[in-house]
């Protein structure tokens, strides 16, 4: 989206609280995806964060930095509200899946950037593994993760959403791709000995 | 329209939910900044005092010259307690600025590299001016606070690591006698070889610094090596002196008289030794022909424009009056 629409999205909004609608319907899709992405599969708990993280993006209007884009603002106050939801019911212990589609999708996005693996993820004991590994990495990796291969924002967007700066945004994605790596070959092998 | 636009402003129409205005958050991140900036001031004010005191204490020279000096030397005359605070208000400033809005697009290493090198590029600056001696004498006589005239004097009295001051009590020859800070009287032994600096006159009651070697500690002998006036402002000796002077003999005292008659108050003294002896003795020959006034205006325009000197008289005067002590300038001026 050009810078310009941004800024005019947010001034619209600021000026009549109606024209925050445009604001939400190019968001809500984007943002629902995404809460499932970091873990929150019950419907009704994605509405209710959805809810709250618009509040708040609302509240927060004047407060956007049109240096940034809005996407990372919105997707920033997004995540931190997810991850406040998170240490509040963190004693319910809750668990992070991820949909057959969206694991081979990762799988893609993965192996573009990787020679030491085979693309070809055709086996639904693959498909599995894949899904497992993700879905147990630890948060930190999985996060940035997330966002490189599923929500394919560049590294400045990461960082803006994140708050980090981009050297510390490689770094996490590296290990974390690393981490993948491993967990993933050890699982295989282990799941291809019981078969 | 989903459910959710809809849900979304029936709530902010019906609770008349308005966004935060601008000035709150403008004023947040300035909050934010403003807290950075003074607790980098209180770095740089930390930093100027650590070079303020090595350059005046001569510490990087003596551990050249003297390496075996460097475990006392770090124990005494390093300013340990601004050195943390330097390192500590760095920290701090580090983390408040990786609060600012724009703060979290550098490390917390790369900002806490740019703010050391501020406080020590500044502090450095700051310690070659008078703003140093200024903030260290503010803080003299605070808790906790070791002057530099005290860490000077720690480091002086180390007779067995080679470095010994006091004042000096007798002058023959080639024997001094010293008195330390503790009253002790040192012998002090001078040689063909000690090095005395050039235009400088050592008399009695003068404070000085002998670099040599102890001879014997039980009779208190010090072989001098070089022999430095203690340079900056040697209060602790002059007071001293001060109240020794009373207790000197008629004839002891005559002598000293006749010397601050000579010499004049002590920034005109450290002016004149500046000086190379034919032109010191000519501006004394010119100065005699003078009015009083013009002799008073010359000495004044010499009077350290620093800070040092500002009000010293009076709170002198003050002084000795409170602890019925002879003004050692109407003894000049008699």
């Amino acid at each position: 989206m050009p810078e310009i629409d941004e800024k005019q999205l947010v001034a619209s909004a600021l000026k009549d609280p109606q024209a925050f609608e445009s604001i939400i319907s190019l968001y809500e899709g984007k943002l629902d995806r995404f809460l499932t992405r970091l873990g929150v599969l019950q419907p009704e708990d994605r509405e209710d964060l959805l809810q709250e993280s618009f509040w708040k993006i609302y509240e927060n209007l004047n407060g956007f930095d049109p240096e940034l884009s809005l996407n990372a603002w919105i997707y920033r106050i997004t995540r931190n509200t997810v991850y406040d939801y998170f240490r509040k019911i963190k004693s319910r212990g809750y668990k992070v899946e991820f949909s057959e589609e969206e694991s081979i999708f990762f799988w893609e996005n993965l192996m573009d950037e990787s020679a030491d693996f085979t693309k070809e993820i055709d086996t639904k004991a693959r498909i599995k593994v894949v899904r497992e590994v993700l879905s147990n990495l630890p948060e930190k990796y999985r996060e940035v993760l997330v966002l490189l291969f599923l929500e394919e924002k560049s590294y400045t967007e990461i960082s803006d959403i994140l708050e980090k700066n981009e050297n510390t945004i490689a770094t996490l994605i590296s290990r974390g791709k690393s981490k993948f790596k491993q967990i993933f070959s050890q699982k295989n092998e282990q799941d291809l000995l019981n078969l | 329209m989903s459910k959710l636009s809809k849900n979304i402003l029936k709530k902010i129409k019906k609770e008349e939910i308005a966004p935060i205005p601008r000035w709150h958050f403008v004023l947040s991140n300035l909050g934010i900044w403003a807290a950075s900036l003074v607790l980098m001031v209180l770095g740089i004010n930390a930093t100027m005092l650590i070079f303020y005191f090595a350059t005046n204490l001569e510490i990087l020279d003596l551990i050249i010259e003297m390496p075996h000096v460097l475990p006392k030397i770090m124990l005494l005359g390093l300013p340990i307690f601004w050195i943390l605070l330097m390192v500590g208000l760095a920290f701090f400033a580090g983390y408040s600025m990786q609060k600012t809005k724009r703060g979290y697009k550098h490390s917390f290493a790369q900002i806490l590299t740019a703010v050391i090198l501020i406080q020590l590029g500044l502090g450095g600056v700051l310690a070659e001016t008078p703003l140093a001696g200024i903030l260290e004498s503010k803080l003299q006589n605070k808790i906790g606070f070791e002057s530099l005239e005290q860490k000077k004097r720690k480091i002086w009295d180390l007779p067995e690591q080679g470095l010994f001051g006091g004042k000096v009590i007798s002058m023959d020859e080639d024997l001094w006698r010293i008195r330390n800070r503790e009253g002790e009287v040192w012998q002090v032994v001078i040689v063909e070889e000690t090095a005395l600096p050039e235009n400088v006159e050592f008399g009695l009651g003068r404070p000085i610094r002998i670099k040599g070697e102890i001879l014997d500690k039980d009779e208190r002998v010090f072989q001098a090596r070089e022999i430095f006036p203690l340079r900056g402002r040697h209060k602790e000796f002059e007071r001293d002196f001060r109240k020794e002077f009373q207790h000197l003999p008629p004839a002891e005292r005559e002598k000293i008289r006749e010397k601050l008659k000579k010499d004049g108050p002590p920034h005109i003294r450290k002016f004149l030794e500046s000086l190379p002896v034919e032109k010191r003795l000519e501006i004394l020959d010119a100065l005699k022909n003078k009015q009083p006034e013009e002799r008073r205006a010359f000495f004044e325009k010499l009077r350290p424009k620093d800070g040092r000197g500002r009000g010293g008289d009076k709170k002198d005067e003050r002084r000795w009056q409170d602890e019925n002590i002879e003004n050692p300038r109407s003894i000049r001026d008699n």
